[in-house]
């Protein structure tokens, strides 16, 4: 690798780096602030809480989409370009299909990973664990999502959960492995994925909760990135995203 | 999008299916809240064939069968029905020495682990079994590997069909995921020394349905607590 590509590296990585860190730090714990604070206006019937989550949900969705539009603006990368030049009926069936297919490895591999732990995790937690087991998979946002499925009419539900979807669909295939592309494949495939695999773990109670999800990331991480790389058109992975959230989450 | 695309992603959904197609049967029996003991075997054969289905005409692999049917079908059925011993003894052989294994080695198996087993029962319907059987072998040994090697090659293409096949029987423990992964080996070397499919399909269908009428299969500790942690608490 020479200098003028190890610098476009550095600096591709540190941008990412930081947006993602913004959204997924300083960024969660802002939206839930204020999804706090504008809770209880809108809290008649329902829970406080779950409206919390459901607004956290939304800003927060909101703000990757956001940050994810703007740096790629900065970057002087088309958005319309992320679409590919065609728009298409059957890239959402193609979509449909991924999103089914990505779940059901992503069940398996997850599955297999959560019986290779379980020792592990019943000597840390010793008889607390079977009570861990039983919340795992709905702690976290997790849980956000099903709250949106309880409080919403359906279509409306399906738009709060495609947000903060979109905006990982954005950041890390939109914005990291388009930013990394000049560097080949396997650094923008494998970066971009690490990437996303490593904030499944935020906003999870223990690192034994965000396994399902970090095994789901490693799939459609590698996946995605596979495809986006091979075909730079996001929306069917747009729509496999949402249909493997509801295949593995509802 | 160029029809070089559309073939890319219909191959990637072809192999992602083809590697677990057992967990979008569990996965749908549990949408549809069907009794999974009851519903999970019919969905699974009914969902194998669906993914050869799509494998067969939508990405048009072809049949695996070879042209001379009136050479390799009495050579396929002969040497399926041969290797259905033989895939038994590796079979027993390997849970044997797994067992021995942990006896010898392995933890006592705690109480409140041995509580959350749950009950061995045989599955409800051997036939259907034996069908399944020879339909995971057209997934396992032919489209799976050659889909993987149209993407990874050949020898990660084999692997990674072999991983799989053994993961999806991981529900029983981590020696019959070793134990179906050796089986699975020699049914590819069925499959190379007689060069027609048939003959481990007979085989593997044999082999289940010996399997499901004398062994009763025990889930593995903490799959009743993973079952009822996926119980919908609404």
């Amino acid at each position: 690798m020479n200098t003028p590509e190890l610098t476009w590296l550095t600096a591709a990585a540190a941008v990412i780096f930081a947006t993602v860190y913004v959204q997924y730090k300083p960024g969660a714990r802002l939206a839930l602030r204020f999804a706090r604070a504008l809770a209880p206006r809108f809290a008649h019937s329902v829970p406080t809480a779950q409206v919390t989550s459901v607004l956290a949900l939304i800003f927060s969705g909101s703000s990757g989409l956001f940050l994810a539009v703007v740096m790629i603006l900065a970057a002087g990368t088309p958005l319309l370009g992320l679409f590919g030049d065609h728009v298409g009926i059957e890239l959402v069936f193609l979509g449909i299909g991924l999103g089914v297919a990505e779940a059901a490895v992503s069940l398996l591999l997850a599955s297999s990973a959560m019986a290779a732990t379980i020792p592990l995790r019943f000597a840390q937690l010793g008889r607390d664990a079977a009570f861990e087991l039983s919340i795992v998979g709905r702690g976290g946002w997790i849980r956000s999502y099903s709250h949106a499925l309880d409080l919403l009419p359906i279509p409306a539900a399906l738009a709060v959960i495609l947000l903060p979807l979109a905006a990982e669909e954005m950041l890390f295939r939109g914005m990291a492995l388009t930013f990394l592309r000049p560097n080949g494949p396997i650094v923008a495939i494998v970066g971009s994925t690490f990437l996303f695999i490593a904030v499944q773990f935020t906003g999870m109670p223990s690192w034994f909760s965000a396994l399902p999800a970090a095994c789901g990331a490693v799939v459609v991480g590698l996946v995605h990135g596979y495809l986006f790389w091979s075909v730079p058109t996001i929306l069917p992975l747009l729509v496999a995203h949402l249909v493997y959230f509801l295949f593995v989450a509802l | 999008m160029t029809r070089a695309d559309l073939w890319m992603y219909l191959l990637i959904v072809g192999l992602l299916l083809s590697a677990a197609p057992l967990t979008v049967a569990t996965r749908f029996a549990a949408l549809l809240r069907l009794n999974a003991a009851r519903w999970v075997i019919p969905l699974y054969v009914g969902t194998l064939a669906v993914v050869i289905a799509y494998d067969l005409f939508l990405l048009g692999l072809g049949p695996p069968w070879p042209a001379d049917g009136a050479t390799s079908i009495p050579i396929g059925l002969a040497a399926g029905i041969v290797g259905i011993p033989v895939a038994w003894m590796i079979d027993r052989s390997v849970l044997r020495a797994g067992r021995a294994f942990t006896e010898r080695f392995g933890r006592r198996a705690r109480g409140a682990q041995r509580r959350d087993r749950g009950r061995a029962r045989r599955p409800n319907n051997p036939l259907l079994v034996a069908t399944g059987g020879g339909l995971e072998e057209l997934i396992y040994r032919f489209y799976l590997p050659g889909l993987a090697a149209a993407v990874l090659g050949i020898g990660l293409g084999v692997g990674l069909s072999l991983v799989f096949y053994g993961l999806i029987h991981g529900v029983y423990g981590w020696w019959q995921v070793l134990a179906k992964g050796i089986l699975g080996v020699f049914f590819l070397v069925l499959l190379a020394a007689t060069g027609t499919l048939l003959a481990p399909c007979v085989a593997h269908a044999g082999f289940n349905l010996l399997a499901t009428t004398t062994v009763r299969l025990r889930p593995r500790a903490g799959t009743r607590l993973r079952i009822e942690a996926n119980v919908d608490p609404r």
